[in-house]
């Protein structure tokens, strides 16, 4: 009964228009569960980290503090995990929103270079960690695995996961060719000069650090491979990071959509669905917002506005042809940026709040601990939302260059970000480990000066 | 022979040396304080690196350094070390030049380094600093950012 439910659910899902790959669904407990949601893939390389959050997420769901309805994976074709314990009812909800997240997988731009098949490579990476393990010992690879995760979330999208090395030193002539005006300008008609290109390293300021770590730092070919694996793992999560917001919206957007249409369910299954409806896309906590809600109310204005305007003459698209356009074209940062308005802004009772002081963000003052509204206003709001969005939530920091065996980083958010010396300190400290030269990084201290954090590699 | 004064307050100081400038010969070296057994002639010795002989300052806190030259200088490179093997602290230096005699600094870096012993107990830097027509140099040293009440080393401190 369950499958042939899921399977009409599936043709009304291609039938309102959206296109996803094939779903297989397991149904497994909850230790399972869990256990996926700890480790983000169903097979991967082992780390005590993952231990960890699974330790955290097993607690809160005994609490009664969460837990952990549906989880699906970015893949072709999909893979999605329910819940052995949950009703039918909450089953094929979590199924009609899998359809959203894997309609979103596959035709949002974000996720167009992704790799469909992390699953089997994750399983080859962790065969591949466990044989290091066997040689080098659980400690040593572990402890390199530190260090990757300390830097894995320093990449360059732009770049891209699959880089060739700087271009080598070479001589360039460059010929200045007759470009109509010359005359009129004195620009010689024509001329020869030379630049020396691939002297510098990095030739640009770096972002993606541990590419340029595992490329030029005097690794061993398996240290070089246990880092590569940890960074295309990295890869693999940027795009679902950079649009939680949306994919949840979606997501919760179809599920809502498709119950809607669906005439499979009983009254009272229809009102348990409504239900669990509710409380996924709850408004969240006092000072937090529901990333579903959000997502999902913006959808839902979008769709309104633009059906309003079409009736209207005002534009071409209707509501629901608008929303494919946005699943398609937007990440979290302009999706908020374009389509959160002032109208949902003062609706949703939005607000940012901090401390309002205006010193450098490092300094501490007694006024430092009261929290206040500090905006209402639509862009303070947008950026308040967006600020822990940015760059894979970490901080900017660019590899500048190398002087005399010494790497030199950039802190680029200097004035508005103070970087937790705790942390910045023993970060350092994994880059000297791998680099075996001392390594800078060029900050703001608490004052708002510029200072340098030093780290050498312990001899 | 080094000429040094002991400095009763916190006001300004530096020092120079080797291959590197012979500081003993150009500069008048000052300093907030010294501990008996550690005098600040020795990070103008030649015995460097990790167990070298070293400066202590004799009170915990902030100290200063300062190199008064007899002649305004042209410098490229300096070169310091600290070795702490007791304490776990985050240092800060401040390296800062006067072309005017010492009324005016003009802050070239700032730098903070964690020791953590065993593991982190040494820090040798090599810092280019160009700069022309410098009447003094000074470095202050913070120990400890976080306030412990530490007491400033050096180990070398030298000019090119």
């Amino acid at each position: 009964m369950f499958e042939v439910r899921v399977a009409e659910l599936e043709t009304l899902a291609r039938d309102q228009g959206l296109d996803f790959f094939p779903v297989s669904f397991e149904v497994v407990p909850q230790d399972i569960m869990t256990e996926v949601a700890a480790y983000g893939l169903p097979t991967r390389a082992r780390h005590w980290s993952y231990g960890k959050v699974y330790q955290h997420q097993h607690l809160y769901g005994t609490m009664g503090l969460s837990k952990i309805y549906e989880i699906v994976l970015n893949s072709d074709p999909g893979l999605a995990f329910l819940l052995d314990s949950n009703p039918e009812i909450a089953n094929l909800l979590v199924a009609a929103h899998v359809f959203g997240h894997v309609d979103f997988f596959k035709n949002n731009l974000c996720f167009a270079d992704t790799n469909r098949r992390m699953i089997n490579d994750a399983v080859a990476h962790a065969l591949r960690i466990d044989a290091y393990i066997e040689r080098y010992g659980l400690e040593v690879v572990e402890h390199l695995m530190d260090i990757g995760f300390a830097l894995d979330r320093h990449t360059d999208p732009h770049k891209g996961l699959l880089r060739q090395p700087y271009p080598p030193r070479r001589v360039v002539e460059k010929e200045h060719v007759i470009r109509p005006y010359d005359d009129l300008m004195d620009t010689p008609t024509r001329s020869i000069t030379y630049a020396v290109e691939g002297e510098r390293l990095p030739p640009h300021p770096e972002r993606d650090l541990l590419w340029f770590l595992i490329t030029y730092a005097p690794l061993d070919a398996w240290q070089r491979d246990v880092l590569q694996i940890v960074r295309e793992e990295s890869y693999y999560f940027y795009p679902q990071f950079n649009t939680k917001i949306m994919n949840e919206g979606w997501a919760s957007y179809w599920h809502a959509e498709l119950f809607h249409l669906y005439d499979g369910v009983s009254p009272y299954e229809m009102i348990e669905f409504a239900r669990l409806h509710a409380g996924v896309v709850n408004p969240g906590g006092r000072y937090s917002i529901n990333p579903y809600y959000l997502g999902y109310t913006i959808l839902v204005d979008i769709e309104k506005r633009w059906n309003q305007m079409h009736a209207a003459g005002e534009t071409p698209l209707t509501g629901r042809e608008k929303i494919f356009e946005v699943r398609r074209t937007e990440d979290d940062l302009s999706f908020l940026r374009n389509y959160l308005t002032p109208e949902l802004v003062q609706r949703l009772n939005l607000f940012a709040y901090g401390s309002d002081c205006t010193h450098p963000p490092g300094k501490q003052c007694p006024q430092c601990q009261t929290v206040v509204i500090t905006a209402r206003e639509r862009d303070a709001v947008v950026e308040a939302l967006l600020a822990p969005r940015y760059n894979y939530g970490v901080p900017r920091i660019v590899i500048q260059e190398v002087l005399n065996n010494t790497l030199c980083l950039e802190h680029l958010d200097r004035t508005t970000t103070f970087l937790d010396r705790s942390y910045a300190n023993n970060t350092l400290m994994y880059i000297a480990e791998l680099w075996k030269h001392p390594v800078n990084i060029l900050t703001n201290d608490e004052d708002g000066r510029e200072t340098t954090l030093t780290a050498r590699p312990n001899t | 022979m080094l000429r040094k004064h002991l400095l009763m307050d916190h006001p300004v100081e530096r020092g120079a040396e080797p291959e590197e400038k012979d500081i003993a010969a150009l500069a008048t070296v000052w300093v907030t304080s010294e501990a008996a057994a550690y005098p600040i002639d020795n990070v103008f010795d030649s015995y460097r690196g990790p167990g070298g002989s070293r400066w202590v300052a004799e009170a915990p806190g902030p100290q200063r350094l300062l190199l008064a030259f007899d002649a305004p200088q042209t410098l490229r490179v300096l070169r310091l070390e600290v070795e702490e093997r007791d304490v776990s602290r985050t240092q800060e230096l401040q390296v800062a030049i006067s072309r005017d005699g010492g009324h005016t600094y003009q802050t070239l870096l700032r730098q903070e380094y964690t020791f953590s012993p065993p593991g982190t107990t040494f820090e040798r830097e090599e810092w280019a600093i160009p700069a022309e027509g410098v009447t003094h140099l000074q470095l202050v040293i913070t120990p400890d950012k976080g306030g412990a009440p530490c007491h400033a080393t050096l180990t070398t401190f030298a000019l090119q």
